[in-house]
């Protein structure tokens, strides 16, 4: 079943090069939105049907902390999958955001497989 | 070669091949003539800055490589961004793998001036031309 993905980070080449890598990972997608920002997803999301949201933690506006907090308060968004895609590999910020509640942490660099496999692993693909 | 010079030639190589589909040759050498550059800042268990400086026309073709585009096809203005996201990466790539504990806040990348920052600097010869990474840590 092909999955709806988004997107959210401040810069638009990494948007770009995420959604580049999500195509060749093989990952099962129908659609791909984007968003700069948090409030852009939560627009987003409010507009469209989506099954998962890959969003940067540092952002203008609403961050990716900020993000989590609005769709947990949110009973429509509150059972979205977030997998956070961060160049900050320490594991305390890991370990922060998924007590936030997001679902999945990746860090950059990544290979595709690596992605695919976390998206996979958190919308419970049997490969 | 100290631990220091050893972790930023592997956090470099590590991230041209996965993220910049491009490759670290060996060391080069920085020609002179006008180039850009973008750092950034963090402060935390510890303080300091990355650096990365390269020709336009070098951050022209990485961000071709990037995005997946021919080198013409780069949108206006993108070269210096590549770079800024580029120190980004960098500098939470370094930071993660020397202190996996700690607590950093890495500052948004901003244009530098492309003097030297002091640190661990290496220059690197990619088929793209040369880079140059320049670290700082307090």
């Amino acid at each position: 079943m092909p999955f709806s993905v988004l997107i959210v980070d401040d810069c638009s080449m990494m948007r770009t090069v995420i959604r580049r890598i999500l195509g060749m990972s093989g990952f099962d997608m129908a659609e791909c939105y984007m968003a700069s920002d948090g409030h852009e997803a939560l627009a987003t999301m409010r507009k469209h049907r989506v099954d998962l949201v890959l969003s940067d933690v540092n952002m203008p506006r609403l961050d990716g902390e900020g993000l989590l907090r609005e769709m947990a308060a949110d009973g429509q968004l509150a059972g979205v999958p977030v997998v956070m895609v961060t160049s900050d590999g320490t594991q305390n910020r890991a370990s922060r955001l998924m007590s936030m509640g997001a679902r999945g942490y990746i860090t950059k660099p990544f290979q595709p497989e690596t992605l695919r496999a976390e998206l996979e692993r958190v919308l419970e693909v049997n490969a | 070669m100290t631990a220091a010079d050893e972790l930023l030639d592997s956090v470099v190589s590590d991230v041209l091949e996965t993220m910049f589909f491009s490759g670290v040759f060996g060391p080069g050498t920085q020609t002179d003539g006008p180039h850009l550059a973008a750092r950034v800042s963090f402060t935390g268990s510890h303080q300091g800055a990355l650096e990365v400086a390269a020709t336009e026309a070098t951050a022209r073709a990485l961000a071709g490589s990037f995005l997946g585009v021919m080198e013409d096809e780069v949108p206006e203005g993108q070269a210096p961004a590549l770079l800024g996201e580029m120190a980004n990466v960098l500098c939470g790539a370094v930071l993660g793998r020397m202190e996996p504990q700690g607590r950093f806040l890495i500052a948004p990348p901003e244009a530098a001036s492309g003097e030297d920052p002091g640190g661990v600097k290496h220059v690197f010869e990619l088929a793209e031309g040369w880079l140059s990474v320049s670290w700082r840590v307090e």
